[in-house]
């Protein structure tokens, strides 16, 4: 890499079901100035604007064309990378790291009560032989009941991590669901695909997240700047029948790269705290095993013990995860966001103590197609 | 300081109006196998991919690049989509370099397709470009909105409809010796003028037809590339700016709605990083992004091939002609061919060609930089890529 990169601000709106006082321009004008103004900047310091949208979830083609101006491109240097917006911030990464970029804004956002999300992401699959039956909740459940198969993994496992999850997300400001809830109420809960029940699924959330990225000249002029020493995104084949669907193989790959570049041998002893994407319960505990927490198989047992719990051994979405706010394309950005926050002390309430080196994980397509892993350290 | 990287591998498939004996993957498969010839390696050898895919309502799938990913060699290794209307193609160039010049990849792919026969009408989707409310409705689709800026710029400039006609006969000559391009029957000055008006003063001949095809462009850091390529082609100024998407808020005393005034900061941007001082001697070919006659005259102006106004007359002058002293879409450029997405890695891919001296009946001599570029919303994005037979 020819340069270090240093995350040196964030900013979030508080996530919510839907807030009628905003259109979708508004929303994201409302982030991008945020970001300044809480950092005293003026739109013109900041060189390069990488934006993380989505067309169909932004509700017109082309969305960029009425979203690159709120979010602060007119006639600036910049660049929309499609879907979940952690690869918008892999994109910066690698601008700042090239040496075309000193100070770099990422910006994503999510105005979902608008749009009917799962027929959008059904239309991901193609016209014959997928969309007939799959879309993100159906082929997600088709992981989770591959993996519960595979492992004898119990609902009750999966229920720890959405009762943890609710309950730091009743600790989050910024969170969308903030009450907490019981694992009776988890277990009590409706199938939606099984065996994904309601309170399994992430939920679905708006709001604005936007994070500035600076070089290692610049970051020195930011008080709280986190250095990204880790980072890579992985693919994996788009045909659920040509894998194995009780793994995340595209994510065990895209952690092993990032931990060879961030040097680290050991993730359960070196990571202090972690942002995942719980897309289900489920999934989290799939997470722990491709991420090198535990052993394969053993996702479930390692959230019973309480290990990932806010006080435990390797607190797992302090935030509450996408299970308390999922902001679409902005998801794997909250992510991010919140162990920027980890590491700068900022957390509040759900603050982990000594976080010195953290890991932010995003997703992109169905069945956890496309992975990105993100590792910052002070 | 970026690290230096170039072009050593380019593969077209030819645009054509429906390529129905393939589906999406099958078409990117084309292309990208051989790039894979062109550079001479493996998909072994790529370390990452960039797939450049704009609207997804062309193509009726959702997220395409998730399909493809298999066909364009994705799997088991790190891929991101950029998406910036038309001007995709060209981004996909610029972020292929970001990642080779960053030094965390050394060989990078960049892939694009657009398959707009898949769709029932290409312009009902470029409809819903625009804000449901209050512009959807006027009809505003890409040829009116042209033909809003074509009109200012004859009002303004005094362009005339023979100057546009002009850029029209030149890009069909060029396409008939180009063996990828998508209209390939020359057309005459009569014929242009008599051709029926779509959108005054659009008429059929000053607008692109709607294409599929696939396009591959490799990436690679100097060392590799000096091993890999005889002649590769430097990658040695990018740029990509944005503009408000309000037509009527581009209209002041810097900025005119005709002038693109982002286009020419973008070409500023990649031209100072190129170490290009006077476009219009140091430029020897270009392929910009023009889907309308009127885009390519306004292209001259912001790319510094003449002055602001006189775009008309640079084609009169028969500048811009394949014998000219300034080439400009030797191709037959997006007006032969547009398969959207993928239409401004077609101009990078021509233009890296025309420097590795691989362009054939097209090739220019003694190319020394060349130039590509791509244009993406209401005109609002503005990509660029200088290339060069040497590093800068």
């Amino acid at each position: 890499v020819n340069n270090k990169v240093a995350i040196v601000g964030s900013y979030q709106t508080k996530y919510c079901d839907r807030d009628d006082t905003k259109s979708l321009t508004d929303m994201i004008f409302g982030c991008s100035s945020g970001l300044l103004k809480k950092y005293e900047l003026y739109r013109d310091q900041v060189d390069h604007l990488i934006i993380g949208a989505d067309d169909l979830l932004d509700g017109r083609s082309i969305s960029s064309m009425v979203t690159v101006g709120p979010a602060g491109g007119h006639h600036k240097e910049w660049m929309k990378v499609a879907g979940d917006a952690s690869f918008a911030f892999a994109y910066a990464y690698l601008g700042i790291a090239a040496g075309l970029s000193d100070l770099t804004m990422v910006v994503s956002w999510s105005k979902v009560s608008e749009v009917p999300y799962y027929n959008i992401t059904n239309l991901t699959y193609d016209p014959f032989y997928h969309r007939p039956f799959l879309d993100e909740l159906t082929s997600k459940a088709m992981q989770a009941r591959a993996y519960v198969n595979k492992y004898n993994v119990t609902d009750k496992q999966a229920a720890v991590v959405t009762v943890k999850n609710r309950a730091n997300g009743n600790k989050n400001p910024y969170a969308h669901l903030r009450s907490r809830v019981s694992m009776k109420t988890v277990l009590a809960s409706a199938v939606l695909s099984s065996p994904i029940k309601t309170l399994d699924n992430s939920t679905l959330s708006e709001g604005a997240c936007a994070i500035l990225l600076a070089s290692e000249a610049k970051a020195k002029e930011f008080e709280k700047p986190a250095w990204v020493k880790g980072i890579s995104w992985d693919a994996h084949t788009y045909y659920t029948g040509d894998t194995d669907m009780s793994e995340l193989h595209a994510l065990r790959r895209a952690a092993k790269r990032a931990y060879q570049m961030a040097g680290i041998d050991n993730p359960a002893k070196t990571i202090d705290v972690a942002e995942i994407s719980d897309i289900s319960s489920y999934h989290e505990l799939m997470e722990y095993e491709a991420l090198g927490f535990c052993g394969k198989g053993d996702g479930g047992k390692f959230a019973e013990e309480g290990h990932t719990q806010l006080d435990g051994k390797l607190p797992v979405n302090p935030s509450g995860g996408m299970i308390s706010s999922n902001p679409g394309c902005a998801s794997g950005l909250a992510r991010i966001t919140e162990t920027y926050l980890q590491i700068s002390g900022d957390a509040g309430e759900r603050q982990v103590k000594n976080a010195r080196t953290a890991l932010a994980h995003g997703i992109q397509g169905n069945a956890c197609q496309t992975n990105c892993v993100v590792i910052i350290s002070r | 300081m970026a690290r230096r990287c170039a072009i050593i591998g380019v593969g077209e498939t030819k645009c054509a109006t429906h390529r129905k004996e393939v589906d999406a993957p099958g078409l990117v498969s084309e292309a990208v196998i051989r790039a894979l010839e062109d550079a001479e390696i493996t998909i072994k050898d790529i370390d990452a991919v960039v797939f450049a895919l704009a609207p997804d309502a062309f193509t009726g799938v959702a997220n395409g690049e998730k399909w493809c990913a298999g066909a364009a060699g994705a799997i088991h290794k790190p891929m991101l989509r950029v998406h910036t209307g038309g001007a995709t193609g060209a981004a996909g160039a610029v972020a292929g370099y970001v990642h080779v010049a960053s030094g965390v990849f050394d060989t990078v792919l960049v892939v694009s397709y657009e398959r707009i026969k898949e769709s029932p009408n290409a312009q009902y989707i470029l409809n819903t470009i625009w804000d449901p409310i209050y512009e959807q409705n006027i009809e505003l689709n890409t040829v009116t909105m042209t033909a809003i800026m074509a009109n200012r710029h004859m009002q303004r400039y005094g362009t005339t409809i023979e100057q546009m006609s002009m850029v029209a006969v030149k890009n069909r000559q060029n396409a008939a010796k180009n063996p990828y391009a998508h209209l390939r029957k020359p057309l005459t000055m009569e014929e242009a003028m008599k051709s029926p008006i779509l959108s005054w003063p659009n008429r059929l001949c000053d607008v692109c037809p709607s294409s599929d095809g696939s396009c591959a462009v490799i990436i690679a850091s100097e060392e590799k590339a000096k091993k890999r390529a005889r002649r590769p082609a430097w990658i040695n100024g990018v740029s990509q700016t944005g503009e408000t998407v309000f037509m009527g808020d581009r209209m002041d005393k810097s900025n005119d709605y005709c002038d693109l005034k982002p286009m020419e900061i973008a070409a500023r941007n990649a031209y100072r990083m190129a170490g290009i001082t006077d476009p219009r001697r140091e430029i020897q070919v270009a392929e910009v992004y023009a889907p309308f006659t009127i885009s390519e005259i306004i292209c001259y102006e912001n790319f510094g091939f003449c002055k602001r106004g006189d775009g008309g007359k640079f084609v009169e002058d028969g500048v811009s002609m394949l014998q000219g002293e300034l080439p400009v879409n030797p191709s037959g450029g997006v007006l032969c061919s547009n398969p959207i997405a993928a239409s401004g890695l077609y101009r990078v891919a021509d233009a890296a060609w025309q420097i590795m001296g691989k362009a054939g009946a097209i090739q220019v001599p003694n190319v020394r930089n060349a130039v590509a570029s791509g244009i993406g919303g209401s005109y609002q994005f503005h990509a660029v890529m200088v290339l060069g037979n040497k590093p800068c």
